[in-house]
């Protein structure tokens, strides 16, 4: 009796798996391919039935990704031939459909779209030039948007003009001989997407836009005084005091170059009282206002953002692509089956193990950037409250030559790591200069160090960190914690690792209230003076978190900030660097290499420290 | 009492409920003592007193708590939940794009649930200790016990990357674009876009994540469907019901399933209560810009705006569901309208 119910429940299950097995991708457009060709020599017949098949067929297309896209490219002449030879009611259905499918094709295959997986959760946080400062938005304003001076990437320290004529010097009178006046030309011809022409009124406005705006891009103006614009192409920038690093900050996707009329019209303003009075963010996030070959059409927060071909495009190189599409993809895993299926074309977050399962695939290649991220180990110099030992120079001096770094790079990060030899990361202006004054690992001095200041048997200390936090994205703080415990404990130090919530760490490490911690450090722009000051001159965002204060180390840095003389420049560098490695504030532990998987028929990929990831030189 | 004051009664008692929600989450926000600031603005601009001075005057944090807490709950009666620290944006914008598709995938997981929970329970207490029962109670078995992120893995790996039935990560195919925002729910906006392809987009990158996450509440489904249909075939009034000469079509759905469902309502509404909160495991494995994600990541850098609307909203569905899950009871059984 029961079995009468049985049928029943079959059946429920049944649908209940059909709705599962789902929607088939690939496949069907290849069986509906099939279908059409097998019925297309009865004309009538043949219309009919492909008008249902192809109807069916063309939603899917478009989904579709590019694997699907041959099909259908074979599909439509296919259809189309019929739809000719058939003069039915049908007819009009399958060449509607038939325009369906090609457009889908070309949508789909043509190699017009880029797709950028890439986990951008909490990264964006506007993408307005005037007040993103995180990693993912200078993708898209390098893309929309335009920069006085852009670089080429190895070689970081040498500017290159973009929207600019040429690079001022003393020398060629662009910078005048105190240092506190820059004269800037910008190329004739340029316009932005809207048809506006691109003028010096535009560069005053974003310039003092960003800089009223007192949100965190702010910061790097803080050293201009006023802007002038003597005529349409020229733009006189008078600075607080003399600074060599104005210069490099304009390379900021901060310092890009916006369109201020429909700035404007949407609300933005220059003014002083910025702050409260501007209101252009909301459509700066949605759209841009740029000159650069793409234009931003959509953010979703979380989830994607989207950039479409300027038709405008006022320069030579017309953009390779229709639209890009920055995916955001949490996980590094399906990044990676992303990539291998040709899903997307570039990944930007894989982890050790989703890279060895990439190394044999010869349709994709890893590309390595050398980012500028550092991460370092702190000491409080401060005896109150670190403590008489750790406040003893001698004994950081002993942390310093105690610690294993090869170790964390081959060990712990996979060797996505190099080590510059003080807190201003290589590639740098200076730094190659002072390598002779890094640290190696020296077990013997750091013990006759010790002895020296007093401690021959170690002392006991504490190291704060951030729980569950990462160190760069490459591993955890625990695991940098727990190996420079292991380290220390060999010459006698003894750590006591004391997890903290994050936030409440960085708010104690910032209040100069933690013996020693580990961080991270992110370059605001590409010159030396990004780290020297903050380090070593005493009143400096880091240098206060741990007390220290060495007149020298801070003259020097804040000198070199003041001369144009490259050379003199390299030579106080060097002295900082070394200076700083005699007090040992802070120990540089690695600075970070990141890989990106790139699929291979994408041409023209570089890293770049300020971009991430230029779009514009893309191509495939 | 009648329905109309059961459910007028029902709501109200959730306004000192969701104050109190309120109120608890400001307190443990700000009694948690770090500085928010720390995350609003970058390293280098917290050296900058202007700086840190306008963020402080903008999210109000230069005033007093109890000002802090009254001034939030005024402009929340407006549907105003503030500024996020992080984006910088209304919380009431991200609630809006977040909350539907937390509510989509945690639909289509409960409809998955028990599309096949319920017949699979029904099966198994059908054939008790026989082979069909065996099979039954191994499925739900492994979706009780298996961890949701294993699923995910093992299921994008097969389906997706190998076998290639099924779509990848995201809402919508990598090449596709979101439809224009109206309802936050794509199967919605793609109609009203007429964009049948990003209708069916979705709904093909829906079936792997809700069965993942269905799968858990499956396992649960059956076990519950089968004990419950078990113990009310020994029921009497089943035994009278075949004495009458029903037929078994009649004595199983009629009566046995009405009677036997009961609990099993009760096990549903709570398992949607928690697929709307507790997805952040597949959230963030098939890149699902939901709730859960928001929330936890929110949580981690102290956003207490974001935080706190989330939960609010989260709190909200509960109660609806518990609300529709008692008038459900009163349709099954109706002693309890009584």
């Amino acid at each position: 009796m029961l079995r009468r119910l049985l049928p029943v429940l079959v059946l429920v299950m049944t649908v209940a798996l059909a709705a599962c097995a789902g929607t088939p991708q690939a496949p069907a457009v290849q069986q509906a391919a099939a279908t059409v060709q097998a019925v297309a020599p009865t004309a009538q017949a043949a219309a009919q039935g492909a008008a249902t098949a192809v109807a069916q067929t063309a939603p899917t297309a478009q989904a579709a990704a590019q694997g699907a896209a041959t099909a259908v490219a074979k599909v439509a002449p296919t259809v189309e031939a019929v739809a000719k030879t058939a003069a039915t009611a049908a007819a009009p259905a399958v060449q509607a459909a038939a325009t369906t499918v090609s457009s889908a094709a070309s949508a789909a295959g043509t190699g017009k779209n880029l797709v950028i997986a890439r986990n951008f959760t909490g990264d964006v946080r506007s993408l307005d030039p005037g007040r993103e400062y995180e990693l993912t938005p200078p993708i898209v304003v390098g893309g929309a948007y335009e920069r006085l001076f852009t670089i080429k990437p190895p070689d970081i320290k040498t500017l290159v003009p973009e929207l600019a004529t040429d690079v001022p010097t003393t020398a060629n009178g662009g910078i005048s001989s105190d240092g506190t006046v820059y004269t800037l030309k910008l190329k004739p011809g340029v316009k932005f997407a809207s048809g506006n022409p691109l003028t010096s009124e535009d560069v005053k406005f974003s310039w003092l836009r960003m800089k009223n705006l007192q949100d965190n891009p702010s910061a790097l103006a803080d050293i201009i005084k006023s802007i002038d614009t003597p005529d349409a192409q020229t733009v006189k920038v008078t600075l607080t005091e003399p600074n060599a690093t104005f210069l490099a900050r304009l390379v900021s996707p901060n310092y890009a170059v916006l369109d201020s009329k429909m700035v404007q019209s949407k609300g933005g303003t220059s003014a002083e009282n910025a702050k409260d009075a501007d209101k252009a963010t909301d459509y700066l996030d949605q759209n841009s206002a740029g000159s650069g070959p793409y234009i931003l059409k959509s953010w979703v927060r979380d989830q994607e953002i989207v950039m479409e071909r300027n038709p405008n495009y006022w320069g030579t190189t017309k953009p390779a692509f229709d639209r890009i599409v920055i995916r955001n993809i949490t996980d590094a895993n399906a990044q990676r089956q992303l990539i291998e299926k040709g899903d997307a074309d570039i990944a930007t977050d894989l982890d050790p193990d989703t890279l060895k399962a990439l190394a044999n695939n010869t349709d994709i290649k890893v590309v390595n950037g050398n980012t500028l991220d550092t991460f370092y180990f702190a000491l409080n110099t401060n005896p109150d409250v670190a403590g008489k030992e750790l406040g003893n120079p001698k004994v950081r001096q002993a942390i310093a030559y105690a610690i294993d770094y090869d170790g964390i790079i081959s060990g712990l990060l996979n060797n996505d790591a190099v080590r510059p030899p003080s807190v201003i990361p290589l590639g740098l202006l200076g730094v190659d200069e002072a390598k002779g004054f890094g640290f190696k690992q020296d077990l013997d001095k750091a013990k006759s160090l010790l002895k020296d200041a007093g401690y021959p048997d170690g002392f006991n200390m504490k190291l704060v960190y951030g729980a569950g936090g990462n160190a760069l994205g490459l591993t955890t703080n625990e695991v940098i914690a727990s190996k420079l415990q292991a380290d220390l404990a060999r010459v006698g130090i003894k750590v006591d690792l004391v997890p903290q919530d994050p936030t409440q760490r960085l708010a104690d490490y910032r209040a100069g209230k933690l013996p020693s911690t580990i961080s991270g450090w992110t370059p605001d722009y590409l010159d030396p003076d990004g780290w020297a000051v903050p380090f070593a001159v005493k009143t400096g965002s880091a240098a206060k978190r741990v007390f220290y204060d060495n007149p020298a180390a801070a003259q020097a840095a804040q000198d070199a900030a003041k001369t144009t003389d490259q050379a003199k420049r390299v030579e106080l560098y060097t002295k900082v660097q070394q200076l700083m490695n005699q007090d040992v504030p802070f120990i540089t532990l690695f600075q970070a290499v990141k890989p990106f998987a790139v699929r291979s028929n994408v041409q023209g990929f570089t890293y770049d420290p300020v971009l991430t990831l230029p779009v514009v030189p893309l191509s495939k | 009492m009648n329905l109309f004051s059961f459910i007028t009664r029902r709501v109200l008692v959730t306004i000192p409920l969701l104050l109190g929600i309120t109120l608890l989450l400001f307190a443990i926000s700000r009694i948690g003592g770090a500085d928010p600031i720390a995350f609003i603005v970058s390293e280098r601009a917290a050296n900058d007193p202007a700086i840190v001075a306008a963020a402080r005057e903008k999210w109000g944090l230069d005033r007093p708590a109890p000002e802090q807490y009254l001034r939030y709950v005024t402009n929340l009666a407006r549907g105003d939940f503030g500024l996020g620290f992080t984006n910088k944006r209304p919380v009431a914008e991200d609630l809006r794009q977040f909350t539907p598709a937390t509510i989509e995938l945690a639909v289509t997981a409960t409809l998955f649930a028990i599309l096949l929970g319920v017949p699979l329970g029904v099966i198994a207490a059908l054939y008790k200790d026989r082979w069909p029962d065996g099979v039954a109670r191994f499925i739900s078995l492994i979706g009780v016990s298996m961890p949701v992120f294993w699923l995910a893995l093992v299921g994008l790996e097969i389906f997706y990357a190998r076998l290639n039935w099924l779509p990848g990560v995201g809402r919508l195919d990598t090449s596709m674009t979101a439809p224009p925002l109206v309802t936050g729910f794509y199967v919605v906006d793609g109609l009203l876009a007429g964009r049948l392809d990003i209708v069916r987009s979705n709904l093909s990158h829906l079936i792997l994540p809700s069965l993942v996450l269905g799968a858990f509440g499956m396992g649960l489904i059956t076990r519950m469907t089968r004990s419950s249909v078990l113990e009310v075939l020994q029921m009497d009034y089943v035994r009278t019901a075949r004495a009458k000469g029903l037929s078994e079509w009649r004595v199983i759905n009629g009566h046995a399933l009405r009677n036997g469902l009961i609990p099993v309502v009760t096990v549903i509404g709570l398992l949607f209560g928690g697929l709307l909160s507790g997805a952040v495991l597949t959230e963030t494995i098939f890149a699902w810009p939901g709730l859960g994600r928001y929330v936890v990541q929110a949580a981690g850098i102290r956003d207490y705006p974001a935080v706190m609307g989330a939960t609010l909203v989260i709190a909200v569905m509960f109660v609806v569901v518990n609300l529709a899950v008692d008038i459900l009871y009163g349709v099954l059984d109706p002693r309890i309208r009584a």
